[in-house]
C-alpha cells in the first residue's frame, strides 16, 4: 500500500512565517512567461492562485511581494522531508519537485494502524509548518493522483480503487496538454470512459504514454520504484529566510533539520554521539557548536532540548544566514531489552539524559568520578574518570576527604598527631616525590594532612583536609 | 523519651504532637547513634534539604555524611553527586569509607548559579539518592527551589553554606551548625522539622569507626615531646 505526500505550498512554506499578513507569492519562469507557483493565504484571499500569469496577479494585488523559485532550495527541502519520512517506512521515494511516496504496508502494524500513522505524520508536518496533502492507494500512481487531486479518503482495496478511479476526471491524469485536449475533444470526461477503450486502440490514438499511465493507476501494469538510500553521513543545511541576529530565531529550522536527522538515524538504525551545529555568517567564519553525548541517542526531542540549551548560551559575533547539521560520530544504539513480564523498566528520565543535560551546560570536563589510582603518590592516587568501571577496592591508611590540587605552605601553628608516613616514589617520571606525611591538628580543631620534603624539612605543606 | 510514655501518648487520639508528622518520614541512618536519636526522622531526611553550616574546614564536616553515602552507593547501588566541592574529593579516603566511587558523580560547576542549577536538575529527576552541594551565596528563594526539587525527586539533599548563613532565613527541612567544642565535633540543630534545637557531640570513637580506616595515632603522645609540635618557619628535627 502506498502513501503519497504532496507538498503543494513548499516554496512558500519555506519563507518567513512572521509576515503571513502580507500577500506573498513565488514566481516560476517558464520560457518567456512568468507564472505564480505558490502563494500564501493572504494572497489567495485576493484571488491569486497557482498557475496565474504574474501580470494578472499584479492586477489583482498591486502590492504582491514576489520571489523567484529556487530550485536548489526546493530539492534540498524535499530531501530533508524524504529523510524525515524515513521514520515511517524504509521504502521512501522522492518524486521531485513536490511529492514523496512511501510504501506503508509494512509500517501499519508498528504504528498501530493507518489512522494512527496518518495522525502522527500530519501532526509532525504541522510542527514543521509544511502543508501536506495525502493520498493512500494500492498503487503508487493512484496514491500520487489522489494526493494531487486532494482526495484524502484512503483507498485500501482493489475494488474500491477501481470504483474511485472510474469517477476521476481526466484532467487529473499526468498527461501533456496536447493529449488532454485530444481526449476532451473525443468527448472523454472521466477515467471510466477511458477504461472502456481497448488498450491497443488507446495506444494508437494517444500514444503509449497515455496507456501506460492509465494501466499503472489500477495496477494492471507494474510500477517499480527505487527507494531512497540514506547516505553514510548526515549533512543537511538550510538557508534562513531572514538574517537571524540571535539564536532564538533558529529554533524552528533546527527542529526541521532534527526531524530529518531522526528519520536518517531510524533508517540507518544508529544513534548519534557527536553532532555539529554549524552557523554560517555573512563574511565571517562560521560558528561550529559541538554536541557530544555519552551514549548514542536517536531521541530528537532530547537532541532538541540539548541543542537549544547550548545555542541559548551562545554569543553570536554576526547574524546567522544559514544553519547546518552534521553528524560527526555515529554509533549503534544501546537498547534495553524489554522484559516479557515487566511492562516497562524505563524511568521518566535516564541517568544519561540527565548527565547529557549537565554536560551541555557545564562542559564535558565538569563531570567526573574519582578513582583510586594504583600509585601511592597522592597526586597519582587520584584520577578523574568519567563513569568507568570501578577497580578492586584497595584499603588505604587514613586519608583526607579533600585533597588540594597544589599543596600550599602551612602558616599556622599545628600539633603533629602521627608519626611520619613516608611516601617515596616516582623517580621514573617527572614528579619525583620524597615526603613525610603527618596528620596535624590546629588550635581550632581542624585536621590537616601535611607533609615536608625529605631534603628540605623546614617547611610544612598542606596537602589535604580531613573534612 | 521513655517508650512506654511514648506509646501512651500515641494511644490518645485526641492528642496531636508536632513531631508525629515527621516521625515516619523516610530517612537514611546517619551512622552516628547520637545524631540519629536527635533527628526526628532517625536519620537524614529523604525528600528535603539539610543545610550544614560549618565554622571552618577540616573539622570532619564531610565525614559526617560518609556512612550514609556508603550505604546509598554500595549497599543500595544508587547514585550520589558532589556538586562544586571546594577541593578534590580524594578517592582513597572515599574508598576507605566504603563509597562506591563509580556511583559518586562529581560536578565541577564553578559558580553558585551553575551549582544551584545542576543540583536542582539532579534532585528533580529522582535518579540521585543524594546530592551534596557547596554554595557560597544563596537566597531564601533559591533554597526553597532546592527544597521543592528534593521533595519532588524524593532525594536527600545536603547543602554546605558558610557559617554566616545561619542568620538568614531558609525554608529547608533541617539546618545544622558544625563547630569544634573541646576538640570534638559538635552538631547544633538550629532548625528541624518536627524536632527541637539541641546540640549533639559526636563521639570521636564512633567517628573514627565510620571512616573505615584506622586513625593512625600512635601511643599517647608525651606532651613534653615538643618536637612534634610544629611552628612554621622553624627547623624541626624529628626522627622517623
Amino acid at each position: 500500500m502506498w502513501l503519497a505526500l504532496h507538498f503543494p505550498q513548499l516554496p512558500i512554506d519555506r519563507q518567513d512565517r512572521s509576515s503571513a499578513d502580507e500577500p506573498r507569492a513565488v514566481v516560476l519562469q517558464e520560457g518567456p512567461r512568468r507564472r505564480i507557483m505558490a502563494c500564501n493565504a493572504c494572497a489567495a484571499a485576493h484571488g491569486v492562485r497557482a498557475g496565474l500569469a504574474l501580470k494578472n496577479a499584479y492586477a489583482l494585488v498591486p502590492d504582491l511581494i514576489t520571489s523567484d523559485f529556487d530550485e536548489l532550495a526546493q530539492q534540498a527541502h524535499l530531501e530533508q522531508l524524504t529523510l524525515w519520512a524515513l521514520q515511517y517506512s524504509s521504502r521512501v521515494t522522492p518524486e521531485p519537485p513536490d511529492l514523496i511516496l512511501l510504501e506503508i504496508a509494512a509500517s501499519l502494524t508498528l504504528f498501530g494502524g493507518l489512522d494512527k500513522l496518518l495522525t502522527r505524520l500530519l501532526g509532525e508536518a504541522v510542527e514543521q509548518h509544511v502543508r501536506v496533502s495525502t493520498g493512500v492507494a494500492p498503487t503508487p500512481s493512484a496514491a500520487t493522483l489522489f494526493a494531487r487531486a486532494g482526495m484524502h479518503q484512503p483507498i485500501t482495496t482493489d475494488t474500491a480503487l477501481t470504483q474511485t478511479l472510474a469517477t476521476v476526471p481526466i484532467t487529473y491524469l499526468p498527461l501533456d496538454e496536447f493529449t488532454l485536449k485530444g481526449l476532451r475533444q473525443s468527448g472523454i470526461r472521466t477515467l471510466a470512459e477511458l477504461y472502456k477503450i481497448p488498450p491497443a486502440a488507446l495506444t494508437r490514438r494517444f500514444g503509449s504514454a497515455c496507456t501506460d499511465k492509465l494501466y499503472k493507476l489500477d495496477g494492471r501494469l507494474p510500477e517499480p520504484k527505487i527507494s531512497y538510500q540514506a547516505p553514510e553521513h548526515f549533512y543537511q543545511a538550510v538557508d534562513l529566510p531572514l538574517e537571524a541576529p540571535d539564536t532564538h530565531a533558529l529554533a524552528f529550522l533546527l527542529n526541521r533539520l532534527l526531524g530529518s536527522l531522526g528519520g536518517f538515524l531510524k533508517a540507518r538504525d544508529l544513534g548519534i554521539r557527536h553532532l555539529d551545529i554549524i552557523l554560517f555568517h555573512h563574511r565571517h567564519t562560521s560558528t561550529r557548536v559541538a554536541l557530544k553525548f555519552l551514549d548514542a541517542t536517536a531521541n530528537t526531542a532530547h537532541l532538541y532540548r540539548i541543542a537549544t540549551e547550548r545555542l541559548g548560551a551562545l554569543q553570536l559575533d554576526a547574524p546567522v544566514i544559514r544553519l547546518a547539521l552534521e553528524s560527526t560520530e555515529l554509533a549503534s544504539l544501546q537498547r534495553a531489552g524489554r522484559d516479557l513480564f515487566q511492562k516497562s523498566q524505563s524511568q521518566a528520565a535516564s541517568i544519561e539524559q540527565v548527565l547529557d543535560k549537565l554536560v551541555a551546560r557545564l562542559g564535558k570536563d565538569a563531570l567526573y568520578t574519582a578513582l583510586p589510582g594504583d600509585d601511592h603518590r597522592p597526586e597519582k592516587a587520584w584520577m578523574s574518570a568519567l563513569l568507568e568501571r570501578q577497580q578492586a577496592p584497595i584499603q588505604w591508611p587514613a586519608r583526607p576527604v579533600w585533597l588540594l590540587k597544589t599543596p600550599v605552605v602551612l602558616s599556622e601553628n599545628v600539633q603533629l598527631q602521627t608519626l611520619p608516613e613516608r611516601i617515596e616514589n616516582g623517580w621514573w617520571d617527572e614528579t619525583d616525590v620524597r615526603r613525610d606525611y603527618f596528620i596535624a591538628s590546629t588550635k581550632g580543631g581542624a585536621y590537616y594532612w601535611v607533609y615536608r620534603h625529605r631534603r628540605d624539612s623546614s617547611q610544612l605543606w598542606i596537602h589535604g583536609l580531613f573534612a | 523519651m521513655d517508650p512506654a510514655l511514648d506509646a501512651l501518648l500515641k494511644s490518645q487520639p485526641a492528642l496531636w504532637r508536632g513531631r508525629d508528622r515527621y516521625n515516619e518520614d523516610a530517612s537514611y541512618p546517619t551512622g552516628f547513634a547520637s545524631l540519629d536519636n536527635a533527628l526526628p526522622a532517625r536519620g537524614w531526611c529523604i525528600g528535603g534539604v539539610t543545610e550544614l553550616l560549618a565554622s571552618q574546614q577540616g573539622i570532619g564536616e564531610v565525614s559526617l555524611l560518609l556512612p550514609a553515602l556508603s550505604r546509598i552507593t554500595t549497599t543500595h547501588g544508587q547514585w550520589a553527586a558532589f556538586i562544586n566541592p571546594p577541593y578534590l574529593p580524594y578517592a582513597p579516603a572515599l574508598s576507605n569509607a566504603g563509597i562506591r566511587l563509580d556511583r559518586l558523580l562529581i560536578v565541577d560547576s564553578k559558580d553558585d548559579a551553575n551549582t544551584l542549577w545542576a543540583s536542582e536538575q539532579l534532585l528533580r529527576t529522582g535518579l540521585f539518592a543524594s546530592v551534596v552541594a557547596w554554595v557560597e551565596r544563596s537566597s531564601t528563594q533559591k533554597q526553597r527551589r532546592l527544597q521543592l526539587a528534593a521533595e519532588n525527586g524524593k532525594s536527600w539533599a545536603t547543602v554546605y553554606r558558610p557559617a554566616g548563613a545561619a542568620r538568614e532565613h531558609s525554608p529547608v527541612s533541617a539546618r545544622l551548625q558544625l563547630d569544634i567544642v573541646n576538640a570534638q565535633l559538635a552538631v547544633t540543630i538550629i532548625k528541624i522539622r518536627g524536632g527541637r534545637e539541641q546540640r549533639i557531640i559526636i563521639d570521636p570513637a564512633e567517628f573514627d569507626a565510620s571512616q573505615g580506616a584506622e586513625w593512625p595515632i600512635p601511643e599517647p603522645l608525651d606532651p613534653a615531646s615538643s618536637a612534634l609540635a610544629f611552628k612554621p618557619a622553624m627547623s624541626v628535627n624529628v626522627a622517623p
